[in-house]
């Protein structure tokens, strides 16, 4: 299978972002890429694609096709998501705030609850290469897809990794004791540290416990140390995980995140891909 | 099924005789409370005596027996209630200091306790301007309930022979009159533990809230169910104490938890909504209905518009209450040090 990324190409500053994270991605998988752009940004610039796919191939040597699509944006992304099956999708988010993102929508929100591939919303990179990667966990049933896909990362990108597992669970009083002596509350998923002991590494990753809010405590996690690419779950809204009834942490975190974030789809991010050999 | 049914008839018949108790020794209570004139010193009347008795509900009920009685004003007698609910939240902290004490300081249900208080505190305080806003226009004065009084007049001739014969037996017995007041109370309190022992022990939405120890829900749902749950069980501290068995291992996501206790805050009026109607007085149905009405106005917003910076400040200020002993402590002083001040000082 051919391992391909979807990368959004407009002429904004984020735009550059995306594409400043897709050449590091590059960097570390052979894969081609897909340029994807709306109409209304190649009248503006008719060469744009041309220009991107020639400097990307320049780059880092991989195949670039390019395609244009109708807007508006999240609609393109999605449509050619689906048409082309990539393994990820970059995108810039579209900058909006407050009410404009209450009247309008949030194209994050839209691209990451929709896409059927693992997306990377493209926020300001935070160094010149991805060198540190902080992966997040729950313990649920998306982890073990989500620490795999991290690894792949990392490792294709010769990152430090991270392992977060926030605990927000709390006693409810009146069966403190009961609740002291149940692994959840006291200590990190027995399976997710096995997990991670199970994987062979080519360089350990460091694992971390916080306590309190998982949105916060891992947002807080992202400003200790300088973090280049956050990597987590997507929610999956299946009857088990609480259906539509849950709170979709990957959505709201992709939407809060300071630094790009990467949202495993259950569909392995790099399946078929081959890292690089160096 | 049928010990349930005897145990709830039982309840209702002791809860409306410590209302006509009440009701009996309001005047002489009225001479012990009279510093206590003003809704502010209502407000720390209402917040310590549910303190004192662990429940919010007999307190707000004794307010309305108070204004039926003409011993409280519609003001002091909102003031109190809104004062009963913010006692009553001391009760979970209360369960959880005495387990963090048997559990060698496991702080999880102290964090609890000390988040239902700020929730309450932060939510009906500011229901409480509004609530004046609404008493002072007359926007309670369109609301009557005409059922309610026929109803009166047939518990006055089943308890009045009661009463006559206790108020005797405080004669004989030279016992001052204001004691029929407390002992009111005690009875009323009893009659709120009786009908607790009717209240369902399962899950009533069918295994979803035994999903609270794993599932981050949304906060409308989680809000949702601590309403739902709140409604069947009449009160906030037995309806966070239901969660026990229901969610595994007694534990709870931090982040379904403030939503819980905003929906348990408005529907734990529903009880005293309810006795409302057993007091003969015009405004006090209203005046119930106003302070659920004037709550569920300061935590909508809350829940749907400025939930997520209203979480983080709430949890991280208990966060820091709990951080340090001597702050905890602290706190817990000043939740009985606040209301006494607010009952002497002449505000």
């Amino acid at each position: 299978m051919q391992f391909k990324i979807l990368v959004y190409v407009d002429q904004t500053t984020a735009g550059g972002w995306a594409l400043t994270l897709a050449e590091d991605l590059l960097r570390g998988v052979d894969a081609s890429v897909i340029l994807l752009s709306v109409e209304d940004n190649l009248k503006k610039d008719p060469q744009l694609l041309e220009r991107v796919a020639a400097e990307i191939t320049e780059k880092t040597g991989c195949p670039a096709a390019t395609t244009t699509r109708p807007g508006p944006v999240r609609e393109a992304i999605l449509a050619e998501s689906h048409a082309s099956s990539p393994a990820v999708t970059i995108f810039p988010p579209a900058g909006r705030k407050g009410l404009a993102r209450v009247f309008k929508g949030s194209r994050v929100k839209s691209v990451v609850h929709n896409s059927p591939s693992t997306v990377m919303v493209a926020r300001k990179p935070v160094s010149d290469h991805i060198g540190r990667v902080l992966l997040t966990v729950s313990g649920g049933p998306m982890s073990e897809t989500t620490v795999l896909s991290a690894r792949e990362v990392s490792e294709s990108l010769n990152a430090e990794l991270t392992v977060l597992h926030v605990r927000s669970s709390v006693a409810l009083p009146g069966l403190e004791r009961e609740a002291s002596k149940a692994k959840t509350p006291a200590a990190p998923p027995t399976d997710i540290a096995e997990l991670i002991e199970s994987l062979q590494w080519g360089r350990e990753p460091q694992f971390k416990v916080r306590d309190g809010m998982v949105i916060r405590e891992i947002l807080q996690e992202c400003g200790t140390r300088h973090y280049d690419l956050l990597v987590l779950g997507q929610h999956l809204a299946d009857k088990e995980a609480g259906g539509p009834l849950s709170e979709n942490i990957a959505e709201l975190l992709a939407l809060e995140s300071p630094i790009p974030v990467m949202v495993i789809r259950p569909r392995r991010w790099a399946a078929g891909a081959k890292i690089r050999q160096k | 099924m049928i010990r349930r049914t005897a145990l709830i008839i039982v309840s209702i018949f002791t809860f409306v005789l410590s209302l006509q108790m009440i009701q009996a020794g309001a005047l002489p209570t009225a001479e012990i409370l009279r510093p206590s004139n003003g809704p502010v010193a209502c407000l720390g009347l209402g917040w310590l005596l549910a303190c004192l008795v662990l429940s919010g509900s007999p307190v707000a009920a004794t307010s309305l027996a108070f204004l039926a009685s003409d011993i409280l004003n519609v003001h002091e007698s909102f003031a109190m209630i809104i004062g009963s609910r913010l006692g009553a939240s001391f009760v979970v902290l209360a369960i959880g200091l005495i387990y963090q004490t048997r559990s060698d300081g496991q702080g999880g249900g102290v964090y609890v306790g000390v988040l239902a208080f700020l929730i309450t505190a932060t939510v009906y305080l500011p229901a409480m301007a509004l609530g004046y806003i609404c008493i002072n226009t007359g926007w309670l004065d369109a609301i009557h309930v005409p059922g309610s009084f026929p109803l009166v007049s047939v518990i006055d001739q089943i308890f009045s022979p009661i009463v006559d014969l206790v108020i005797a037996g405080c004669d004989a017995a030279s016992l001052p009159k204001w004691t029929l007041s407390v002992a009111g109370i005690g009875v009323m309190v009893f009659a709120f533990k009786l009908f607790d022992l009717t209240l369902p022990t399962g899950d009533p939405l069918g295994g979803r809230i035994g999903q609270m120890s794993r599932m981050i829900f949304r906060p409308s749902v989680a809000f949702l169910v601590g309403m739902l749950l709140t409604c069947i069980t009449l009160s906030v501290s037995v309806s966070l104490a239901l969660l026990v068995p229901l969610t595994a291992r007694g534990v709870i996501r931090r982040e379904n938890l403030i939503p819980f206790i905003l929906g348990a805050n408005i529907t734990t009026f529903v009880d005293t909504l309810i006795f409302s109607l057993l007091i003969d007085h015009p405004a006090a149905f209203a005046l119930v209905l106003c302070s659920a009405v004037t709550v569920s106005a300061i935590s909508l917003p809350v829940v749907f518009f400025i939930y997520r910076p209203y979480e983080r400040i709430i949890d991280e200020v208990a966060g820091v209450i709990v951080e340090r002993r001597w702050r905890l402590t602290l706190f817990v002083l000043a939740l009985f040090i606040v209301p006494v001040l607010l009952i002497v000082l002449p505000l």
